[in-house]
């Protein structure tokens, strides 16, 4: 194994890992205020804007397909999903400013913004 | 000429296969959208290494539209193609620098197909959101990779010793 | 050629036990062991969650919306203790509603019984037996054109089917063609109108029309009427907490959750109501908000916007103000009188609502300029 791999691969490799890293670290290091907002949206509309502790289950319909996002005490998740791969419903629970669940086959995009004021329940 | 032909037909079913096996790993239990392991990618670097470019992206291209009409979707094919696309022209543009073996044209691949899904992603969704899985994608791009890589690299020391 | 040698490469692979070879395999078992691992943990997980679903018990807000009633959207929240007695619920209240949005219905027939459609087309012809539902809505329409001095008036029909026909044509998305009715036809559409034209007998429940010229429109008072009944169907269910949005007809039971806290109502800025984008919330608790806007159904030509509200002294949409909010009590009574304050002049408008104990509203003009009445700075939030 003469040149199994090289100082340049090791280059890349190393790079790219820090890169990820750190690019990780700053997304978790943003801060969520109390009032942060829960924003759901379809087909890059959105459609729904809730209070992260609102407590709420909310089912997206669109046609044949759905998806059941679940906001508890801060936390959200996607507990039941129409699509086919299922990525959405086994995705780690969201809870942070910035995260997101996304349900791409449905078109949905689940995130935490931080957002200032009481969140309403309906808009009219 | 002509020699490489049924090589690349071989090459194109072996891609296939790879991919349909690929299926069968229950990778969406991590449960981020985009996790690929790629193994498909091992035949496009060997074929990048061993045959003209040009040929090596017809291979990647036949097998991106097989796979996509056979069991994947529209929407799939559309992601496979930027992924792929994008991951053959990092890994060419790695082939022309002096220094890399197939791990790192492997590494470069993986990362930039990831890249490649996310902007397409950021089209069809119309939202920056999707910009979240950057980092994971990333990384995951580069451990992936350089798994393939390492497969890649064993495989090609042995079949470069013909012809 | 090339098969000979790939196979005899091949067999060059298979038969060279080399280091590398036995690290690649270890890799691969690793990996699928890892892989199957997953899967198991995973399929633990879920099993775990659907059993917990049927026995959770989460007091707590829950959402669902419909896309087939009264041709908007209809959303309900309420308070239950379960996902599934929310199901339940929900699709009990879509049903009470599918059924007035049926009898309420100007553009389509069903089979087995009259609605609405059926009154219009027998218009001159003779009388049409109905519901006791339609009944009730018409009388309580004709009740809404003497509180609103005229200003909304279901028996206007036919004008305002002149404007939807424009407003459609113009929102095509195939072949959109904008333009305007001419004056004479609008003039012409105009004096088709008139509760005496219109035979409403209660004992038979019958309603017909006398004129063949005259066409019912209950546009601005339908949906506030359903979802008011909808609200004492919900309350006699004993159901403490829940809203029902109907498409701006909004009406809330009870609190948020508990006696005290206000359901937070966004009221939405008409030059960016795309987005859930609102100027401002209002907290309100078992009342009945609802807004009249320019930026739901219109098209616009020559720079001018022409609305779905038309005034009827003019024949025209107006274009007085870009939004009217009302809280009231009763919903039906708030969808008309949101209609009433959106055409009038907002001075008469405001002289309106002083003279009505128990309501309130807002006025949003030109560039998001605002005009409140006396109480209603009790409901804005912040």
């Amino acid at each position: 194994m003469k040149s199994f791999i090289s100082k340049k691969d090791i280059l890349i490799i190393v790079a790219s890992l820090g890169i990820g890293c750190i690019l990780l670290i700053t997304f978790l290091l943003l801060p969520t205020k109390d009032n942060a907002s829960v924003i759901v949206t379809l087909d890059g509309q959105v459609i729904k804007t809730m209070s992260l502790y609102s407590n709420t289950t909310y089912t997206c319909q669109n046609n044949e397909n759905y998806n059941i996002i679940v906001v508890n005490n801060g936390i959200v998740n996607v507990k039941e999903a129409s699509c086919k791969n299922q990525i959405c419903v086994h995705h780690f629970p969201i809870s942070k400013n910035g995260e997101t669940i996304v349900c791409l086959p449905n078109k949905l995009v689940v995130s935490i913004k931080n957002e200032n004021g009481k969140q309403p329940d309906i808009v009219i | 000429m002509k020699k490489t032909i049924p090589l690349m037909g071989l090459l194109v079913a072996l891609a296939f296969i790879l991919s349909y096996l690929e299926t069968f790993i229950p990778i969406s239990f991590i449960g981020i959208p985009g996790i690929k392991i790629g193994l498909a990618n091992i035949v496009i670097i060997i074929a990048i290494l061993k045959l003209k470019k040009s040929d090596a992206f017809i291979i990647l291209l036949a097998r991106i539209i097989l796979a996509g009409f056979t069991f994947g979707s529209l929407s799939s094919m559309l992601y496979a193609l930027a992924g792929g696309i994008l991951s053959f022209i990092a890994m060419i543009l790695l082939a022309k620098c002096k220094g890399f073996t197939a791990i790192g044209l492997s590494v470069a691949g993986g990362i930039a197909h990831n890249i490649g899904q996310i902007v397409v992603a950021l089209f069809v969704l119309e939202t920056s959101q999707i910009l979240f899985y950057l980092p994971i994608l990333i990384i995951s791009g580069t451990i992936f990779g350089a798994i393939n890589g390492m497969i890649a690299a064993v495989i090609y020391s042995r079949v470069s010793k013909i012809e | 050629m090339c098969r000979k040698m790939s196979s005899k490469s091949n067999s060059k692979i298979i038969l060279n036990g080399g280091k590398a070879l036995k690290r690649l395999i270890a890799l691969l078992s690793i990996l699928i062991i890892l892989f199957s691992l997953c899967g198991c943990t995973s399929n633990q997980k879920d099993t775990s969650n659907t059993s917990d679903t049927s026995e959770e018990i989460d007091f707590q807000l829950r959402q669902n919306y419909y896309t087939d009633i009264f041709d908007t959207i209809f959303t309900f929240l309420a308070y239950t203790d379960t996902q599934s007695e929310f199901d339940e619920l929900s699709e009990d209240v879509h049903s009470f509603l599918l059924e007035y949005h049926k009898l309420y219905d100007v553009f389509n027939k069903y089979d087995g019984f009259n609605n609405l459609r059926t009154i219009n087309e027998n218009a001159g012809i003779q009388p049409v037996e109905v519901d006791q539902k339609i009944i009730d809505l018409l009388l309580f329409c004709r009740d809404m054109t003497e509180k609103t001095k005229g200003t909304v008036d279901v028996t206007y029909g036919r004008i305002m089917s002149l404007w939807h026909t424009f407003i459609k044509l113009a929102n095509d998305e195939e072949n959109p063609i904008v333009s305007m009715p001419n004056d004479i036809d609008i003039q012409k559409s105009l004096k088709c109108n008139g509760w005496d034209k219109i035979v409403i007998d209660d004992e038979k429940n019958t309603v017909f029309i006398k004129d063949s010229m005259v066409l019912l429109d209950v546009g601005a008072i339908a949906k506030g009427y359903a979802v008011q009944k909808a609200a004492e169907y919900i309350k006699a269910k004993n159901i403490p907490y829940a809203v029902i949005n109907m498409g701006g007809n909004v009406t809330t039971i009870g609190g948020r959750g508990n006696d005290k806290d206000d359901w937070v109502v966004g009221i939405a800025d008409p030059e960016n109501y795309e987005n859930e984008k609102y100027m401002m919330t209002i907290g309100v608790k078992d009342k009945s908000v609802v807004t009249s806007g320019d930026y739901e159904r219109y098209y616009i030509a020559d720079d001018n916007r022409y609305c779905h509200i038309i005034d009827l002294s003019t024949g025209y949409p107006a274009n007085t103000v870009r939004g009217v909010t009302v809280v009231a009590d009763d919903s039906g009574f708030a969808d008309a009188l949101s209609t009433a304050l959106f055409v009038m002049p907002v001075e008469e408008g405001q002289k309106l609502v002083e003279s009505i104990d128990n309501v309130e509203a807002i006025w949003i003009l030109q560039k998001n300029k605002t005009v409140m009445s006396s109480g209603f700075k009790q409901y804005v939030l912040e």
